[in-house]
């Protein structure tokens, strides 16, 4: 296993196992992992059992974020097990890495098997002053993967010793905000990634690096499913594991140099736009546009 | 046809929102008519930022249109005739893709917002002619 010099800051679900899959998979080894743990239900969001005893009930809030935020993985795979699983190996084909970086979506996250250095932290979202806290002990220089969405707060990304890497699922500065697959796929007819240190905007940080992706291949089934499930699909499967290959590609092309200090060039900010999470009319457009795109998943040509 | 189904739904909304009590209605009444507000292309983002955002336009806001002054929402005609402002900006030619994208995004935001249980005859009607323009303008 190579040793990463870089820090994951994770919220447990589908993104942060798609690139710790992957990160696995390609023989990374992570120097720390940072678990966040929320200490509200996200699905609720009223605190996870204030009354229990603080061991009892961080074991009992990363069991409640496993189960909510890791729930359409498994039970998709579970539901549509025939089909899902070659799809995910076309995917894996697709863009080029073993199929077995899909399984830590639906098993166990064993922080211990991802990295050198592992934390979890009870956490009352991003503003919650333990983070800045933990980031004031990091050693100087440290590059941290944040995998989550959303707004970080200025005070934990102005902690002088650590530098926030973020993917976004969007060409920047074009496409920045919201659902950026899907409006990548309206507006570009494709998808498309980048790499930035986060500031205090949305999406306005200097950027490391872009790159158009290719289509997913999509399986007949997948398109037979209604447009609400078909999206969950895509966040389940698609939206991650595309972030998590550009960030390979991105590690690969820049091995041996300080994941602090990548070239990276200041963004444009009266260039682009920004956009908040689209409308499911406007949704189901952006799905169909995705079905004429691509071809079918050879998986589901060979089955039919 | 879009534009004679545009001007019928705009001259009906704004007679609407000339009765209503609500301040924000009214401003809306003024982003209708186009010139009608000294400075109606800052608060049509605004109001654009709140229904995209909150998913909400509260009955009235400060001067600036940041602090809502009360939890009660626009009306149905409210809501109507701001997806009309949104699907005219749309609508312009001058306006890159993503612009028009955006705009339309807000309008459909808006249309979610009206009650189901609260349409009358009228509302619905102007919520299908309305629905029937944005459909045509995405495809």
């Amino acid at each position: 296993m190579k040793r990463l010099g870089l820090t994951a800051l994770v919220y447990d679900g589908p993104m942060a196992r798609s690139y710790l899959g992957l990160l696995r998979c390609s023989g990374y080894r992570l120097e720390r992992i940072v678990l966040m743990v929320q200490a509200r239900d996200p699905g609720t969001r009223r605190p996870v059992a204030p009354w229990l005893p603080a061991k009892a009930r961080h074991y009992l809030a990363r069991r409640v974020q496993d189960l909510r935020m890791n729930h359409w993985p498994r039970e998709y795979l579970r539901q549509h097990r025939a089909w899902c699983e070659p799809w995910l190996a076309d995917l894996a084909r697709a863009y080029g890495f073993a199929p077995e970086a899909y399984r830590l979506l639906t098993g166990r996250l064993n922080l211990a098997d991802l990295a050198e250095h592992q934390q979890e932290i009870l956490v009352d979202g991003m503003g919650d002053p333990l983070l800045t806290e933990w980031a004031q002990r990091l050693p100087p220089r440290s590059p941290v993967l944040f995998t989550g969405g959303g707004i970080v707060p200025a005070a934990l990304l102005s902690v002088p010793q650590c530098r926030f890497i973020h993917v976004h699922p969007g060409v920047l500065p074009d496409i920045r905000g919201a659902d950026g697959l899907l409006w990548s796929l309206l507006l570009r007819s494709r998808p498309g990634m980048s790499a930035f240190y986060m500031n205090p905007g949305l999406d306005t940080g200097e950027i490391i690096r872009t790159q158009d992706m290719a289509l997913p291949p999509l399986p007949a089934e997948f398109l037979a499913l209604d447009a609400a499930t078909r999206y969950r699909f895509l966040y389940a499967f698609v939206d991650p594991m595309l972030r998590a290959v550009f960030l390979l590609r991105l590690l690969q092309e820049t091995q041996g140099q300080d994941l602090f200090e990548l070239p990276s060039h200041a963004q444009d900010e009266a260039r682009g736009d920004t956009f908040h999470f689209m409308n499911p009319y406007l949704r189901e457009f952006a799905l169909e546009r995705l079905h004429a795109l691509c071809t079918p998943s050879p998986a589901a040509r060979s089955a039919a | 046809m879009d534009s004679h189904l545009r001007t019928a739904l705009q001259g009906q909304l704004s007679h609407q929102l000339r009765q209503s009590a609500s301040a924000v209605e009214h401003d809306i009444a003024g982003l209708l008519a186009e010139g009608g507000l000294p400075d109606g292309a800052s608060r049509q983002l605004r109001y654009q930022r709140k229904i995209d955002i909150t998913h909400r336009i509260a009955a009235a806001y400060d001067g600036v249109v940041g602090r809502p002054l009360t939890e009660q929402s626009i009306s149905g005609d409210g809501y109507l005739a701001l997806a009309l402002v949104f699907m005219r900006s749309a609508g312009e030619a001058s306006q890159p893709a993503a612009a028009r994208l955006r705009w339309i995004n807000s309008a459909f935001n808006c249309l979610d917002q009206i009650d189901a249980q609260r349409r009358d005859d009228r509302v619905l009607d102007q919520y299908a002619a309305l629905q029937a323009l944005m459909r045509s303008a995405v495809t």
